[in-house]
């Protein structure tokens, strides 16, 4: 279907965003273009609109596609009829010569687009599909939006696109005017609005044809590849991509004024989009531990996205390891001098009863790098981007390729099916059918259901726990916990156990506010009745595996280890504590424990129930030390 | 099996805010939908249901599979292109629809996916449309909207940004429009929805049960009434019915007409930067609220009363909100800049 949008040069403001598409569409080697800003800024509307600029192909990839579309696969039709193995090219091939437009890109399945980003650098890829062999040469330019917010992209993916781009709404009170104008104008009547602007997208148009032809004769001195070479040193990025993207995309801005050779102000100008989201802070330690210190200060991210932590590809770019974005301006103050303003910052109401008392969250606590191993025998989950992406045998999830059913299977992938029976088609008793299947031909679906992962709290909420600091550190801790489980969808539930019982203070829920709620009101006080806490926490991950057998739970036990209540009146509570948690190392459930104890006299009984458990263990006077975000990472492996 | 009829729209009593927010998507296809957040058991899903009841027709290209408007030619699918670029499309009238999105529903029946049924018989690679062409020019509704695959709601944003279904799946590559008012219902306490879907809703609507005792005991009573004789409870209503769907379709007819003066454009631009919304939706949503209000209420001319209800209904979802806040509309600021 031809798209009849909103025109590219009707779109106001967004100069920078506008420069980077008119690069990325000159020079294809500056290596494509991801736009980044917030839901409803308008850049979806901006690049579809840069399809009218060019004349090359233009291929969109929706976040539904699946693989045989995307790399290609046998011509079924063509099979059947003609008996011919032939290639129905993918989206891939399509865009040969032309721009690959990617609409959500942070939705999209990490491997496609890693898949789509490879190719590219490459210049093209063997296709070994439905027994077709072939390598296929392609070039395209990637044309990519996304919003942060809904989720982030790996810094490997990010690294591959040469341009970078982040757009904000417009705040100037008549330009928002001009621009909902200009819309409700438009969608009153796109044709006549679409008129108006013609001559000036056919401008753009023809700056944009000049440009690619003048593009092979821009040169670049060597005094200007070691400029580059300074930005990028400056910028301490990784590896030598950015020089390269630096020098392509100064070349377009070179072509785009009509020049045939780079100024400095050429490198100047590309070095906006080139560096931004491949800068890094701090030189790369000599470490082989990944614990890395973090940027002091929290990063402006108006105007650029933070700088990736480490090289490590499973990291993530956009999330704030200490200063989650929508709360900046307020933890700036704070972030100076952390030992001031220990009491100010308040989120439970205060008032206490017969002893218990509430803290308010201490939100400046950061986490260590939580690490739970992956328990022997359990298979580590795949996939490095949002949460765990579980294969699924259910009839549920996204269809991701087809395979030779293992047994027998009702999840056929006609598709596929399709394609296997095709080639043989010529040789077959067809009963007046166009196609005869066979067993051998049958393929199913293979499903993968990407799940947000279950973090259950067992948290010790007795007295002890409620000496100064140490609730408020606690709190702050799930807090941030549950700041991560917001962004990436998943499930939080909480038990408390103090005084004689345990009880599930949250059900398992999506909702993290309503977990908020029920944390800010946690109130402590009273024995520490850990198995029973303990038990509770077993109750719980029954259910959650009645409800869902592919879920990997994963439990977090915060406690000084320090039972004081018996299961049954005169029991051992500390041994029967450990018995508890033997029963869950069974379960070989990621686990981790979190020790609250401090003081002169360490007990160290949290460490042994870790131990006991088969848990990561942590100490909780070590938590401000690290960073919270490889926490995450790792622990959503 | 034979359903029942519904439950009247117009027996439902309070709940005004989603009535109204209903309606407007109704006289507005273009509006872009409404997200009804409210308890268990607060009407949510009988006020969506009951909605089909009131939907008035409209011209459609006989036999197209998407409804096409004839006289919206740039939203025509690629097969109405090639067969009516040159003739005139034959039309019959179809009334709108309410096409429900069930939470377990897959992806390729979304989407739509390769017609096996064409492909073994005649060894051809077809489409075969799913929920989204039905969802076309009609009311696409999503009832627990926030228990949605994560997946199933990708592809939902994919669309919805658009109007168009891009499908390359299963060996299919086919695009076709897919525009369509999305009314969700959710109850909060199931679960958050995600931002940028809750941003793809024009309006949103908070339901909470009827306080009032009278009133409570009236639901209960109608209620009752409604599953003792469900068609003579029907009938009785129809009256009323009659009316609200011509109310509908007077507002409908007035709704080109509507203008919004540049000063109610500005104060709309006003309000988002004083709220520090995200993004130009809300600026858009706010003003086409207001010409529809407007066209409801009878007249021709957005007024800052129309500006202020449309506030009401478009802005509480939008509201910048912190992890762990309530998303809560301040609602000095907003009426000292329409009083400004």
């Amino acid at each position: 279907m031809k798209r009849q949008g909103f025109p590219f040069a009707a779109v106001l403001g967004m100069e920078k965003a506008k420069e980077a598409v008119t690069m990325a569409l000159v020079n294809p080697r500056a290596g494509g273009l991801l736009i980044s800003g917030a839901k409803g800024t308008g850049k979806s509307t901006l690049a579809r609109g840069a399809r009218e600029l060019t004349d090359a192909p233009w291929t969109e990839v929706p976040v539904s596609v699946t693989e045989d579309r995307l790399y290609g696969s046998i011509d079924a039709e063509a099979a059947v009829t003609l008996g011919k193995r032939k290639l129905q090219p993918g989206l891939i091939d399509e865009a040969d010569g032309g721009v690959l437009y990617v609409d959500d890109a942070n939705l999209l399945r990490d491997d496609i687009l890693a898949a789509i980003l490879t190719i590219r650098e490459a210049g093209g890829y063997r296709l070994e599909r439905d027994g077709l062999s072939d390598w296929r040469d392609t070039a395209y330019t990637v044309l990519a939006v996304m919003t942060p917010e809904s989720g982030t992209l790996p810094a490997s993916a990010l690294d591959r696109f040469g341009l970078f781009v982040s757009i904000d709404e417009e705040t100037d009170e008549t330009a928002r005017t001009e621009i909902v104008s200009r819309t409700l104008t438009f969608e009153k009547d796109g044709a006549a609005f679409r008129e108006t602007w013609r001559k000036e997208t056919e401008v753009l148009a023809k700056k944009i044809a000049d440009a690619r032809t003048i593009l092979p004769e821009v040169e670049v001195s060597d005094a200007m590849i070691r400029l580059s070479s300074v930005y990028t040193l400056k910028a301490n990025t990784a590896g030598h991509r950015a020089d390269i993207y630096l020098i392509e995309a100064a070349r377009a801005e070179a072509a785009l004024a009509g020049r045939r050779y780079v100024l400095p102000k050429d490198l100047e100008r590309a070095a906006e989009f080139v560096l931004p989201h491949r800068m890094r802070e701090l030189p790369p330690a000599e470490q082989s531990e990944p614990a890395q210190s973090e940027p002091q200060q929290p990063q402006d991210n108006q105007q650029q996205p933070p700088p990736p932590p480490e090289p490590d590809n499973r990291d993530e770019l956009f999330s704030q390891p200490d200063a989650p974005k929508p709360e900046e301006t307020d933890t700036e103050a704070h972030e100076g001098n952390p030992e001031d303003h220990r009491d100010d910052e308040t989120m439970a109401n205060p008032n206490t009863q017969s002893g218990d008392r509430i803290d308010a969250a201490d939100l400046r606590v950061k986490l260590p790098p939580v690490w739970i191993e992956p328990t022997k025998g359990r298979q580590k989950k795949s996939g490095s981007g949002k949460r765990s992406a579980t294969r699924t045998d259910e009839r549920q999830g996204r269809y991701v390729r087809a395979e030779l059913p293992r047994t027998k299977t009702a999840d056929i992938a006609f598709d596929a099916t399709l394609r296997a029976a095709a080639p043989y088609q010529k040789w077959r008793e067809k009963n007046g059918l166009a196609l005869a299947i066979r067993s051998e031909d049958i393929r199913s679906k293979v499903r993968e259901k990407r799940t947000g992962n279950i973090f259950l709290f067992a948290v010790d909420a007795s007295g002890s726990m409620g000496a100064r600091e140490r609730m408020k550190t606690v709190k702050g801790v799930i807090l941030k916990i549950l700041l991560e489980a917001y962004q990436k969808r998943d499930r939080v539930g909480m038990i408390a156990f103090r005084k004689n019982q345990a009880e599930v203070l949250l059900p398992v829920t999506k909702s993290v506010d309503f977990a908020q709620k029920k944390l800010a009101t946690m109130p402590t006080g009273g024995k520490t009745p850990l198995a029973k806490g303990l038990e509770k926490a077993e109750d719980v991950l029954d259910m959650i595996y009645r409800q869902d057998p592919m879920q990997d739970p994963v439990l977090i036990v915060i406690t000084d280890g320090r039972a004081t209540t018996p299961l049954i009146p005169g029991g051992d509570a500390t041994s029967e504590a450990m018995n508890e948690a033997e029963r869950i190392a069974k379960r070989k459930l990621p686990v981790a424990v979190i020790d609250t104890e401090n003081g002169f006299v360490k007990l160290g009984l949290a460490k042994k129930l870790a131990q006991k458990m088969d848990a990561s263990y942590f100490r909780v006077d070590r938590l401000s030390e690290d960073s919270l975000l490889r926490v995450w990472r790792r622990m959503s492996g | 099996m034979k359903r029942t009829g519904t439950f009247p729209f117009a027996a439902i009593i309070g709940q005004e805010d989603m009535k109204k927010a209903l309606v407007l998507n109704v006289v507005n296809p273009r509006l872009g939908g409404v997200l009804i957040q409210g308890e268990k058991g607060t009407a949510k899903s009988t006020a969506v249901r009951a909605l089909a009841d009131l939907l008035p027709p409209r011209q459609c290209i006989k036999g197209c599979r998407f409804h096409d408007d004839p006289a919206d030619k740039s939203n025509w699918c690629d097969e109405c292109h090639e067969k009516y670029d040159n003739a005139e499309p034959p039309v019959e009238e179809l009334p709108m629809k309410v096409v429900e999105l069930p939470v377990s529903a897959t992806e390729d029946r979304v989407v739509g996916t390769l017609d096996i049924e064409a492909a073994i018989k005649e060894g051809k690679r077809s489409f075969e449309t799913g929920i989204l062409a039905d969802a076309n020019r009609n009311i696409l509704y999503v009832d627990e909207i926030n228990l949605l695959d994560d997946h199933v709601v990708d592809v939902l944003l994919d669309s919805a940004a658009m109007g168009i279904n891009t499908v390359e799946r299963e060996g299919i590559s086919y695009s076709h429009p897919a525009r369509f008012s999305l009314v969700g219902t959710m109850n909060p306490e199931e679960g958050d929805i995600r931002p940028q879907l809750l941003d793809r809703f024009a309006l949103s609507v908070y339901v909470a049960g009827e306080k009032d005792l009278d009133r409570r005991a009236e639901v209960i009573k109608r209620r009752l009434a409604y599953e003792d004789d469900p068609e003579a409870f029907i009938a009785q209503w129809q009256e009323e019915q009659k009316n609200e769907v011509h109310r509908i379709q007077r507002a409908m007819k007035l709704l080109p007409q509507v203008t919004a003066s540049n000063e109610i454009l500005r104060t709309a631009a006003q309000i988002s930067i004083a709220l520090e919304v995200d993004g130009h939706r809300a600026d858009i949503v706010l003003i086409k609220t207001a010409e529809t209000l407007a066209a409801v209420d009878g007249h021709t001319e957005v007024t800052k009363d129309d500006l202020k209800t449309a506030a009401k209904l478009a802005l509480p979802h939008r509201m910048r909100r912190r992890p762990f806040e309530e998303q809560k509309l301040d609602w000095e600021t907003v009426d000292k800049v329409i009083e400004a």
